[in-house]
């Protein structure tokens, strides 16, 4: 099919070939394949730029380390910033190279490597410091970088989020977690097995061993099969990224289709990491071009895939690791040059433009090659059990950290315990799985295999050419050395300075390699140098999984009334308030003109209103009354059953956190009718202090604002429509006065009767069963068009409770608003019981005669209403001051004229003056009077 | 507009049916619910139902039942209206008639736990003692009713229409080619 792909080899579907596109240029594959085996099997080299100098990169590993092979899959579906070595190819596809313009191939800013001694590390912010760092940023963010973010994307709304538990999480599908994984689902434990790979079975899918006399992938097979039938789940291509407190295990599992990741909370009784270990490069110079990869990669296209790396190859190593690679692809009739760093021979130099030409070695001989296979040690992957707060020790002998002490619930298996060859890993195991209980492991016999054995081939100072210790981010041992000369030499300074092992790679080939450079730079021994921290996520992970099924109208969704659809059946125009969905106004005509059509309308005749979202939380008990008097401002144990009292509730520090209306229905049972908005917060405040200073067996709060739907009826003709309702209690005002409360019903369901306002006209809140409150809200407005009824909008009620003075606790008041200073003085002069906030009434503080006061303000220009927000100033020193600001203005189509309400220093002893209210720059007058500009006598409540 | 595009209408109580990956959701309209705080066990023999109370996947039965939401609080369901009388209780319990506050789901088929992992952090083995639990992010409580395979899920009415969307939106992810949820049989 192609010169790199060989025949006989791999577990691609040669019968069912594919296409796809990458980088305008076709590419032809098989299913099976990945996007980088697709295009190492079409000879493509170049698959990227690097992140700063926008070198040539090729592809370096397999799986989740690839540094280099960063692509954006742009159709069927759309992922950002895709490692290529993870991702399969689809027919179709269309992949582009990141951070390259117009291709990885030829990029139009290759350029700037030619500048590249010019731009160590830290350059931008030693020389772009004139006129500032962020006159430079943009265009350098530009050009420098992966993927793009591109708003217009739009990826799956949703994602699944589940979450599991079990006895035994098993991070890893190798020899090793398999094996445990079976192994301790034989002996009864409920296990999840995850691994990252595109299918279970790690080193074994693509090493030759035997195991129990099977061969290794038929051992895997085998293995997943046993797995099955014993009902373990079996995660494949599912990375472990974050170990969190409390054993919390987070993964996240890529999808093939083009779904979202699903994302996965498990919290397992043990963890078992299983994570194998990730292969170093070997520093030498030009070790970044294309054609430079990973031996253990190659070996995983080779017999995985497929696909040969080159066709006249070298392998270097510094250990036994690697000799397989070399042995398969002579075998698979590669030419193969090795270059084993324990025999003396080393490579010098990779020879090439855009890619590899040739390998110049220590013995000054040059060697043609088409790629470099390169093995500088294994280093096991133990991010999660740093993450999970494990020490790591230096070995020397296996030239790695390995784990240190033990972590609770976690134990190592494998080669991220350092066991490289397959005997040592299958013990390893075993005492894993004796660390959790589960002793007398029988374990497989295997072939005997080779000791693993490596000679240090670390980054030295002064290295000839620029050697590469992180690919990703473009870091090179002269970085390491400048970093170094300037004092950066603390492994986090360093990390900081060079961006080594940064971002998504977070150091997975480069770390070791750049900690060794440092050690030798400063004198120290690797292990005096450490290690940076590791951070989640491991590997990225979409911020689609975090999101999960948090979007859209999912997102912090608003309660709904119950009467929602009625009220769009009459046109309601819904918006939220305070956490619920509520009509803002009725009618398809302007929203001003309407919201002045409703309160005009009804002033005039009667409006029907949906006040179900106000709170209705019960207080019962004996010491109802008693805590009542603690939590509001205002005296409320001598109101009388069937009688209501409009009052606040101070925070501790005396200011206003919420008004309303108490309605005591009984003795020992209370309402408290708080504001829509703070219904929560209410709760939670008075479930606070019934637990801090009541008999919690003699106070209950329940809060079933739910339970009823709370209809009101306010307007001069508001008790004639009622009384064509039917509730079966008397509406005489003898009977049912303002602020009382009386049982009634309607059609056979309980209702209860309240005449408050917030309006200021004759009212009556009509509490029923929420469930049944549909019928009545009909009669209500089938009854109504012969009183002219108007459904009245919430920005309406605004506009009457304005005209009156009646005050939005959050609207009118701000966090430094204390009773007083809303003109209610009395209850902190004369109760004689202790209430929340009365000690803080008494400071200083709240006694200052300069206090921000409710106030009424005229317009006096004939203008417009003032704009919410304006300050009234006055002049000063440095020119102007604040003294307050508007919280309100509307224009009243009762008065017909603009009325607005605010906080102005001294207000309520200000009353005539006027004063200047400034906004955006526009200066205006407004007199200063009582904030009650309609009927203040009250005649309308019974009127 | 934009607030009233974003929210889809409120589904019809009467017709609230959802069906897939082996699972029927449906509402329980007509249930009457009885929050009882204090004396518990007093109130429990008032109303004739357990004094302890079905936990988060304990299972309940019977047309009046218990559910614990709270060390010192029951929610008292039955299939008869005035099983216990609102207000204080001289023997030490208070009742608030909760009918028509909390919505009632019910989850029925063999895979209705799927549900629960997603919705809720709850470990599938064994019962809590107590039901009240956060389901998709919401104050909610959970049990099972007549079997483990049947699961009652309470939650405050006015974000009854936000769970009805979320379960569909959930039953529509898991109906995808790679759901967790169809493939979970056997695994």
């Amino acid at each position: 099919m192609t010169s790199h792909r060989v025949d006989g080899l791999g577990h691609v579907d040669r019968t069912r070939p594919i296409q796809f596109i990458f980088d305008g240029r076709h590419v032809t594959a098989f299913e099976g394949d990945t996007i980088a085996s697709a295009l190492l099997a079409n000879d493509i080299r170049v698959v990227g730029r690097s992140f700063k100098y926008h070198r040539p990169r090729g592809i370096w590993g397999a799986g989740v380390e690839e540094p280099n092979a960063i692509v954006d899959v742009e159709a069927p579906f759309v992922i950002r910033n895709c490692r290529a070595t993870t991702q399969p190819a689809v027919n179709g596809m269309v992949v582009r190279s990141v951070n390259a313009s117009p291709t990885a191939a030829n990029d139009r800013n290759a350029f700037v490597d030619y500048f590249a001694r010019f731009m160590p590390s830290a350059f931008y912010y030693k020389t772009f410091m004139w006129p500032n760092w962020h006159f430079f940023e943009p265009q350098i963010r530009k050009m420098a970088g992966l993927g793009v973010l591109d708003p217009e994307t739009r990826g799956p709304r949703y994602a699944e989020q589940i979450n599991e538990r079990c006895d035994l999480l098993v991070i890893g599908g190798g020899p090793a977690g398999l094996f445990c994984a079976l192994t301790a689902a034989e002996r009864g434990k409920k296990v999840i097995l995850c691994d990252e790979g595109l299918e279970p079975g790690g080193s074994l899918l693509h090493r030759e061993t035997t195991i129990n006399g099977l061969d290794g992938r038929d051992w895997v097979e085998r293995t997943l099969a046993l797995l099955k039938a014993r009902n373990v789940l079996v995660l494949p291509r599912t990375t472990a990224f974050g170990l969190y407190d409390h054993g919390l295990a987070a993964l996240n599992e890529r999808r093939q289709t083009g779904g979202a990741d699903r994302l996965w909370r498990i919290r397992p009784a043990h963890i078992l990491l299983a994570t194998g270990a990730i292969e170093r490069p070997l520093p030498f110079a030009n070790n970044d071009l294309p054609g430079v990869m990973s031996a253990d990669a190659a070996l995983v296209y080779l017999r995985r895939l497929g696909v040969a790396a080159g066709r006249r190859v070298v392998v270097a190593t510094n250990n036994s690791h690697a000799i397989e690679t070399a042995n398969a692809l002579r075998h698979a009739g590669v030419h193969v040059s090795l270059v084993d760093y324990r025999r003396g021979l080393r490579v010098v130099a990779a020879v090439g433009q855009k890619h590899v030409t040739g390998v110049e070695l220590s013995d000054g001989s040059r060697v043609k090659a088409d790629a470099i296979l390169v093995s500088g040690g294994l280093s096991p992957t133990l991010h999660l059990f740093s993450q999970a707060r494990g020490k790591l020790r230096w070995d020397e002998p296996l030239s790695a950290f390995m784990p240190g002490e033990p972590v609770e619930r976690v134990s190592i298996a494998g080669a991220a315990a350092g066991c490289f060859d397959l005997r040592g890993v299958f013990e390893s195991a075993a005492s894993a799985l004796a660390s959790v209980g589960i002793g007398d492991v029988s374990l497989p016999t295997v072939d005997a295999g080779t000791a693993f054995e490596i000679v240090a081939a670390w980054p030295t100072p002064n290295m000839k050419g620029r050697v590469w210790i992180d690919l990703q981010h473009d870091v090179t041992t002269k970085d390491v050395e400048l970093a170094a000369r300037e004092n950066f030499i603390s492994i986090e300074h360093l990390k900081r300075y060079t961006t080594l092992g940064m971002a998504t790679d977070q150091g997975k080939t480069s770390n070791l390699n750049g900690l060794a450079l440092m050690a030798q730079l400063s004198d120290r021994t690797i292990p005096e140098v450490g290690t940076t921290t590791y951070r989640p996520p491991f590997t990225p992970v979409p911020l689609s999984s975090f999101g999960g099924m948090r979007g859209g109208a999912l997102m912090n969704p608003p309660r709904r009334l119950v009467l929602e659809n009625e009220h769009v059946a009459d046109g309601a125009n819904l918006r939220e308030y305070g956490g619920w969905l509520r009509p803002a106004w009725y009618g398809s005509e302007p929203e001003a003109a309407a919201i002045q059509r409703e309160a005009r309308h009804a002033r005039e005749t009667v409006a029907l209103f949906d006040g179900s979202p106000l709170g209705k939380i019960e207080v019962q008990g004996t010491q109802a009354a008693a805590f009542m008097d603690f939590v509001y401002y205002n005296t409320m144990s001598n109101l009388k059953p069937g009688r209501c009292r409009y009052g606040f509730m101070l925070g501790e520090s005396g200011t206003v956190y919420d008004d309303g209306v108490l309605v005591r229905l009984e003795e020992n049972r209370f309402i408290v009718s708080c504001s829509s908005s703070h219904v929560a917060g209410i709760y939670a405040f008075l479930e606070e202090w019934r637990q801090d200073r009541f008999d919690r067996n003699q106070l209950f709060i329940h809060n079933a604002t739910s339970e009823t739907a709370t209809l009101t009826v306010s307007g001069p003709r508001s008790r004639v429509l009622l009384e064509t309702i039917g509730l079966g209690l008397s509406l005489d005002d003898d009977a049912l006065s303002h602020m009382a409360t009386a049982w009634g019903s309607f059609e056979g369901t309980v209702v209860r009767v309240t005449r408050v306002s917030f309006t200021g006209d004759r009212c009556y809140e009509i509490s029923i069963r929420a469930d049944r409150a549909v019928t009545l809200w009909d009669r209500l407005k089938e009854n109504g068009r012969s009183f002219e009824a108007v459904l009245l909008g919430l920005e309406a009620l605004m506009v009457l409770r304005a005209e009156k003075g009646f005050i939005i606790i959050g609207k009118d008041s701000d966090g430094m608003t204390r009773p007083m200073d809303l003109g209610v003085s009395t209850p902190l002069i004369k109760k004689q019981v202790e209430f929340i906030g009365r000690r803080s009434l008494l400071t200083e503080e709240a006694q200052r005669g300069d206090r921000n006061q409710l106030v009424g303000l005229e317009v006096v220009d004939g203008g417009a209403p003032f704009a919410t927000g304006a300050h009234g100033v006055e002049p000063s020193k440095g020119g102007k001051r604040s003294i307050g600001y508007i919280t309100s203005s509307y224009f009243s189509p009762t008065l017909k004229r603009p009325i607005a309400l605010g906080l102005i220093e001294r207000g309520s002893n200000r009353h005539g003056e006027t004063i200047e209210i400034q906004h955006l720059g526009d200066v205006r007058r407004a007199r200063l009077g009582p904030p009650c500009f309609f009927d203040a006598v009250g005649e309308r409540l019974n009127a | 507009m934009l607030d009233q595009k974003l929210w889809r209408a409120l589904p019809d109580r009467h017709t609230m049916r959802l069906e897939g990956g082996g699972l029927r959701i449906s509402n329980i309209p007509g249930l009457s619910q009885y929050l009882a705080s204090g004396q518990i066990s007093l109130a429990a023999a008032a109303a004739g139902v357990s004094a302890a109370g079905a936990g988060a996947l304990g299972i309940a039965s019977g047309n009046s039942y218990s559910v614990r939401v709270a060390r010192d609080r029951l929610l008292v369901v039955s299939s008869h209206e005035k099983l216990l009388t609102p207000g204080w209780n001289d023997q030490g319990y208070a009742v608030t008639d909760m009918s028509a506050a909390l919505e009632v789901f019910e989850f029925d088929g063999p895979l209705c736990s799927e549900i629960v992992k997603r919705a809720t952090t709850l470990p599938l083995s064994g019962e809590s003692p107590c039901a009240a639990l956060a389901f998709a992010g919401i104050s909610a409580c959970l049990y099972c009713y007549r079997s483990d395979q049947v699961l009652r899920l309470h939650i405050d009415r006015a974000l009854s229409a936000y769970v009805w969307e979320w379960l569909e939106t959930m039953l529509g992810l898991t109906r995808s080619d790679e759901s967790q949820l169809s493939g979970a049989a056997g695994r």
